[in-house]
C-alpha cells in the first residue's frame, strides 16, 4: 500500500558537502504491517520517515500511496491519511491549547477547519473515555492547557490523538526517547493496543531492539543510508539470539 | 476629574488596537511593527471618507478594517513567503505605509470640523462619548471570543503556538497568519478609526510609535490577568482592554502632575520597559538561585 522507490536523500553543507543520507530504498509496506525500524545513529531512519511524513521531500525517487504518487505533496495535503507521533513531546501539541481543543484539531486532522462549533457532548464524551483508559487521572483536567502537564502524560495523549481520525499510516519516530522507562512501557503498550485494535499500518522508529523485536510484525535495519536487514516476523521468527 | 474620563475613553478607543496586537503578540508570538502604519492608515481612511468622500461612518468603519487587513495580510506574506523575519517585515509594511498615508490624506493633517461622526451622529449627547467608546470594544471582544472558539478559531491558535503539530493536522500555517495578521492590523485599524473621531482630526505622526501604546496594554493586561488567575482567552481579552484603559490613566496622571508632554513617549517607553521587567520577574528570580 506504501511503496518508497529508488529513494535518495541528499543534504548539502554550506560549505558544499553533500551528505548521502539514504541511498536507492526501496520498502513497500502492506496494509496491517507493524513494520519497527531500526539503526545506528545517522543511519537515516528519522530521514526516512521524515520522507513519507512530508517534512522532506526525496533527492529522487517516488513515494506511492494505494499507487497515488504523493513524493511532492506537503505535510499539510498528507495529514489526511498520515498521522504522526514525534519523538519529542513538545512537537506534538499545541501547549497553550486545553487537552480538549487539541483533541479536536487532532479529530479535524486533513480536514477543513470551519468557522463553526463542531464540538458537542459525545465528542467530549468520547474523548473522556479514551483519556480515562490511559488511568493517567487526566479525565478531569479536559480545560487545563495541555503544556502543563508532563512529558509522559502528553506523548501518552499524542498517541490518542494521532489515532483519534483514521489514518492510513501511523509515523512513530522513537516515540519513547524523551520518557522515562515506565511511561516509556506505558505508552508503548497503549500504542500497540491500539494499533491490534484499528487494524493500522505502523511504521515506528526504535533504539530498543527489546521493542522491536516484541512489537514489530517486521524488521528493517538501515545502515549508512541502506537497508541491511528486512525480516518479515510472521515467515521467519526471531529472537533477540538470532538477530 | 475630566482628564480621568478622558483617560477611560482613550483607553476604551486604544483598546481595539490593544486586541490586535494580543492577536500577534500572544497568539503568534510576533511583534507586529506594522501597528504603527495600520494605525494611522486607519484614521488616514477615516478622516478621508468622513470629509472628502462623504461616507457614513459606519462605512467608512468597513472601509477601515479593510485597510488595516490588507496591510497586515501584506505583513504575513512577506513574512512567511519571502521567509523575511517577522519584525523586518513589519518595519518594511511600516514603513511603506507612511507614503501611501500621505497620498491617501494629500497632506499631514486633516480636521474633522462639522462632519458626522460616531460619536455625534448617532444622537448622543457629546458629553457621553463613552458609551461608543464602551461599545467597540465589548462588539469586537465579543466576536473575537465567539471566532476563536470555532474549529477555525483554534486552528489559528495552534498555528502560532506549534507550528509542526499545526502542520501535522493539516493546517496551513502561512494561510493562518495571513488571516491573523489581517485581523490584528484590521483591528488596529479601527483604533485609529474611534480615535480620530474622538479628537477630531487625523495626523500622519500619530502612529508613530503607537504599538508601544499596545504592547504595554497587553503586558499590562497580561499582568493583571495571572494575578487574577484568568485562563480563558475572553478573559484574556477583557484584561487586555482594562490594561489599555490603566495605560492611559498612567499617561494622564503623570500630564496632571507637570510633566512636559514632550516627555510622553519617553513615559511610554519606559512603562512598556517596566512592564516587561514585571512579567519576567520569575525568571531573574530563578536565575539569581
Amino acid at each position: 500500500m506504501i511503496s518508497l522507490e529508488n529513494i535518495q536523500k541528499h543534504f548539502t553543507l554550506g560549505d558544499g558537502t553533500v551528505i548521502k543520507a539514504l541511498n536507492d530504498i526501496n520498502i513497500t509496506i502492506n496494509k496491517g504491517d507493524f513494520v519497527t525500524i531500526i539503526g545506528s545513529n545517522g543511519s537515516g531512519k528519522s530521514t526516512l520517515i521524515k520522507l513519507i511524513s512530508g517534512i522532506e521531500q526525496p533527492t529522487a525517487g517516488n513515494i506511492l500511496l494505494n499507487k497515488r504518487n504523493i513524493t511532492r505533496q506537503s505535510v499539510e495535503e498528507r495529514s489526511a491519511y498520515v498521522a504522526q507521533v514525534f519523538q519529542n513531546p513538545e512537537s506534538g501539541v499545541a501547549p497553550n491549547l486545553s487537552i480538549l481543543e487539541n483533541f479536536r484539531l487532532a479529530f479535524l486532522r486533513g480536514k477543513t477547519k470551519s468557522l463553526f462549533n463542531t464540538i458537542n457532548s459525545s465528542f467530549k464524551n468520547h474523548t473522556r473515555d479514551k483519556i480515562a483508559a490511559l488511568n493517567m487521572g487526566l479525565e478531569n483536567k479536559l480545560n487545563m492547557p495541555i503544556g502543563m502537564l508532563s512529558g509522559g502524560q502528553r506523548q501518552a495523549l499524542c498517541l490518542l490523538m494521532a489515532t483519534l481520525a483514521p489514518c492510513e499510516l501511523l509515523l512513530m519516530d522513537e516515540p519513547t526517547a524523551a520518557l522515562d522507562p515506565v511511561n516509556a512501557a506505558l505508552v508503548l503498550e497503549t500504542a500497540n493496543n491500539i494499533v491490534k485494535q484499528d487494524g493500522l499500518t505502523c511504521l515506528y522508529i526504535t533504539h530498543n531492539m527489546q521493542d522491536a523485536i516484541k512489537y514489530g510484525s517486521r524488521l528493517i535495519q538501515l545502515q549508512n543510508g541502506t537497508v541491511i536487514k528486512d525480516i518479515d516476523k510472521t515467515v521467519t521468527p526471531i529472537t533477540e539470539v538470532t538477530w | 476629574m475630566g482628564f480621568f474620563i478622558t483617560a477611560i475613553i482613550l483607553g476604551l478607543c486604544y483598546a481595539l488596537m490593544g486586541l490586535g496586537i494580543y492577536i500577534s503578540m500572544k497568539i503568534f508570538k510576533i511583534p507586529d511593527i506594522t501597528t504603527d502604519g495600520s494605525f494611522t492608515l486607519g484614521a488616514a481612511l477615516t478622516a478621508v471618507c468622513l470629509t472628502q468622500w462623504q461616507l457614513q461612518p459606519f462605512t467608512t468603519l468597513l472601509v477601515v478594517m479593510i485597510g488595516g487587513a490588507v496591510a497586515g495580510s501584506l505583513t504575513a506574506i512577506i513574512h512567511h513567503y519571502f521567509k523575511i523575519e517577522a519584525l523586518l517585515s513589519g518595519i518594511l509594511v511600516m514603513t511603506a505605509l507612511y507614503s501611501i498615508n500621505l497620498m491617501v490624506m494629500g497632506r499631514s493633517n486633516i480636521p474633522l470640523i462639522n462632519t458626522p461622526d460616531i460619536f455625534k451622529s448617532l444622537r448622543f449627547d457629546l458629553s457621553e462619548p463613552y458609551i461608543m467608546a464602551l461599545l467597540f470594544p465589548a462588539i469586537f471582544l465579543l466576536l473575537l471570543a465567539i471566532i476563536f472558539k470555532t474549529d477555525f478559531g483554534i486552528a489559528i491558535r495552534a498555528s502560532g503556538d506549534n507550528e509542526t503539530m499545526s502542520k501535522s493536522m493539516g493546517i496551513r500555517i502561512g494561510k493562518m497568519k495571513i488571516i491573523g495578521l489581517a485581523m490584528a492590523n484590521a483591528l488596529t485599524a479601527v483604533g485609529g478609526y474611534l480615535i480620530t473621531q474622538y479628537q477630531s482630526f487625523a495626523d500622519i505622526n500619530m502612529g508613530i510609535g503607537i504599538v508601544m501604546t499596545g504592547l504595554g496594554s497587553v503586558l499590562i493586561g497580561d499582568s493583571m490577568a495571572n494575578a487574577f488567575k484568568v485562563q480563558s482567552m475572553a478573559g484574556k481579552m477583557i484584561f487586555v482592554i482594562a490594561g489599555s484603559i490603566v495605560f492611559q490613566m498612567i499617561l494622564a496622571v503623570s500630564l496632571s502632575i507637570g510633566v512636559n508632554p514632550n516627555a510622553l513617549k519617553l513615559i511610554t517607553a519606559v512603562l512598556v520597559f517596566a512592564a516587561v521587567v514585571l512579567t519576567n520577574r520569575k525568571k531573574y528570580l530563578s536565575k539569581a538561585r
